[in-house]
């Protein structure tokens, strides 16, 4: 079962599109995998709707509709509205392709939330294998990591946030064990060490280079530019 | 070709709005989206554009400096309204949720082209506009004639309608078959499983 | 060359009818091109995002337009062609490249084949609308015959097809016997 959800704030910024989209990606892909949060953003769909269109009402003060109706006075509604219903043409549902990818022998068919979005190439070390996500979003870093039977990750904590959002198979740190659709949010306070006895693949996200806590790793450390 | 014109043609007539009031009604909004969808109707969509177009203005002048990357949103926003009204289902939520929904992804996809310099328009993945069911078997079925023939398949005798419901589906039915046949259904079912399975072994001799 | 491609589960062999209700501008642009060039194919779901789509080559046999002023469109199964290098145009209809494919080898009546098509003889006796469809044309061969019956058989699609494949005509003999023609389970 589910136990790791994304915070109400988070659900929020999902909800009005203020995230990054690495995030948002992740909150999609979460919501499919579980019900409640899917239910629950559902509910707050309609409380922004409702919200964002009836706040002119409620705030005459704040931007009132004249004002927004003046800012766009340099150009006429009508033509707007002719040059739309000129458009015949009604939009087709779009046919999906959905994206294949191997990482450590296994093909795992790749969420509707990313499969468009470019896939770096792979990258191997021991038993973990990374692709980058070309997202395009500057420090914050998306991949998909791919940890085979046995593997970990050495122990580590970070200075912005990291989000790991498992996708497929099951791990443990020494707070739990972790399953599919589990969407573990850390900040720099906490430290972990996944490991992954049958094998698993995640979707990380993280906006800041990562510290490692044990003295080897800080020396000889390739996993540090890898996980991140 | 006389019939593709026909069926392309438009109605061109002026388009006026009706009065709206400023308070969210859903049930009117999902109306006026039912009307765009079926008869494409151009005073309803003026009415829609005539409640939302003030407040999506509103809405984007405070996340774009830009005045004209606001009406863009407005523009962008409303097309799809009136590209998609067949997308709504009043079943699966509200009208001011939906039109809320395009104009986010709408502002969404317009604000990762200014700050990544990405075009490519990830919203319709992250947040998708049709389910996955929907994306899969709706436009196929109705291209199969199965609405217009499920219509009227109560004007027809009992005995008929299987025949035309099998016919237009490119199958006969399990029962169809075991009727033709003269065999218990039973029979048909285990008959079918197994010639399926013995093919599939057959096949998998050829290919491994 | 290039043809416009119709995405529809519609499992169709050489020389097989179907009809079509088409409302939607990008696939009534297809029917009028279709009309006056070469046609279009139909592809299955199972093939769609492939770079190699089997497909049904179809050419339009009748059309008619129904009493909401709906287009109704019967068309035929030229050849079985594999599609390549599909891509979108700007209105959203789908093209590729088609190459035709061989099916079956021309078979001759024996006494199985000569079974099923009396089998479905009667079955087209009974049901006047499929019947009309193929306005009365019963083409006793037993490529026809075979063909026509596992576009029938209530079998999933998926199950079907490898019956688009070359040379497997043997394979629909068996499946038909063990269906068709086992007097006792």
């Amino acid at each position: 079962m589910i136990k790791h959800h994304p915070t109400q704030d988070l659900l929020q910024g999902f909800v009005t599109g203020e995230l990054p989209a690495s995030l948002s990606a992740a909150i999609a892909m979460h919501n499919d995998m579980c019900p409640s949060c899917a239910k629950k953003t559902a509910q707050m769909m309609d409380a922004q709707a409702s919200q964002s269109f009836e706040e002119l009402d409620m705030h005459p003060d704040s931007v009132d509709e004249q004002s927004a109706m003046a800012v766009t006075s340099s150009f006429d509604f009508d033509d707007m509205i002719g040059a739309i219903v000129a458009d015949e043409a009604v939009a087709s549902i779009p046919i999906r392709q959905p994206k294949t990818v191997t990482m450590g022998d296994k093909d795992y068919v790749l969420p509707q939330a990313i499969e468009i979005v470019e896939l770096g190439s792979l990258s191997h070390l021991g038993k973990l294998t990374r692709a980058r996500l070309q997202l395009g979003e500057g420090k914050i870093h998306t991949s998909l990591l791919h940890i085979q039977p046995g593997g970990e990750v050495p122990e580590h904590t970070h200075k912005g946030y990291e989000l790991t959002l498992l996708l497929d198979g099951e791990f443990d740190d020494d707070e739990g064990h972790y399953v599919a659709g589990d969407f573990i949010m850390l900040d720099g306070t906490r430290t972990h060490q996944p490991r992954s006895e049958h094998g698993c693949l995640c979707f990380t996200v993280v906006n800041e280079p990562l510290k490692f806590t044990q003295g080897l790793n800080r020396l000889l450390n390739p996993i540090g530019p890898f996980i991140y | 070709m006389q019939v593709f014109n026909q069926a392309l043609q438009s109605d061109t007539e002026c388009f006026k709005p009706m009065t709206m009031p400023a308070q969210i009604d859903n049930t009117q909004l999902a109306q006026l989206l039912s009307n765009i969808a079926t008869k494409r109707d151009k005073q309803a969509f003026t009415t829609l554009f005539g409640f939302f177009a003030p407040k999506i203005v509103n809405i984007s002048r405070r996340k774009f400096s830009n005045p004209d990357q606001a009406n863009e949103v407005l523009q962008e926003t409303m097309s799809n309204v009136w590209r998609k009204a067949h997308f709504f289902d009043v079943n699966k939520g509200q009208a001011s949720t939906w039109v809320y929904t395009i104009m986010r992804n709408v502002t969404f996809d317009m604000l990762r082209k200014v700050q990544t310099n990405k075009e490519d328009n990830l919203s319709d993945d992250i947040w998708p506009m049709v389910d996955e069911s929907q994306a899969k078997t709706e436009v196929y079925d109705d291209h199969l004639a199965k609405n217009h023939i499920l219509a009227s398949l109560d004007t027809l005798p009992e005995n008929q309608k299987m025949v035309v419901k099998g016919f237009y589906f490119q199958d006969m039915s399990q029962e169809q078959l075991a009727e033709h046949l003269g065999l218990p259904l039973g029979t048909v079912k285990s008959r079918l499983r197994l010639a399926i399975e013995k093919l599939k072994v057959q096949l998998g001799e050829h290919h491994d | 060359m290039n043809i416009p491609v119709f995405p529809l589960p519609v499992f169709l062999l050489p020389k097989g009818v179907t009809r079509l209700k088409v409302f939607e501008p990008r696939y009534l642009r297809m029917i009028s091109i279709g009309a006056k060039e070469n046609g279009f194919a139909l592809v299955l779901n199972e093939f769609i995002g492939q770079p190699k789509m089997t497909a049904s080559w179809v050419k339009i046999v009748n059309f008619d337009t129904n009493e909401q002023g709906i287009l109704i469109v019967d068309v035929k199964c030229t050849a079985l062609v594999s599609l390549e290098s599909s891509y979108k145009d700007e209105h959203d209809l789908l093209w590729a490249s088609y190459k035709p494919l061989t099916h079956w080898q021309v078979l001759t009546h024996n006494r199985s084949t000569k079974s099923f098509s009396q089998l479905l003889q009667s079955y087209f006796g009974k049901n006047k609308q499929l019947a009309s469809l193929y306005h009365g044309e019963f083409v006793d061969t037993p490529n026809w015959v075979m063909c026509r019956w596992l576009e029938l058989l209530p079998l999933k699609t998926e199950d079907k097809l490898y019956f688009l494949t070359a040379n497997s005509d043997q394979q629909a003999l068996g499946l038909l016997s063990d269906l068709l023609l086992q007097e006792n389970n």
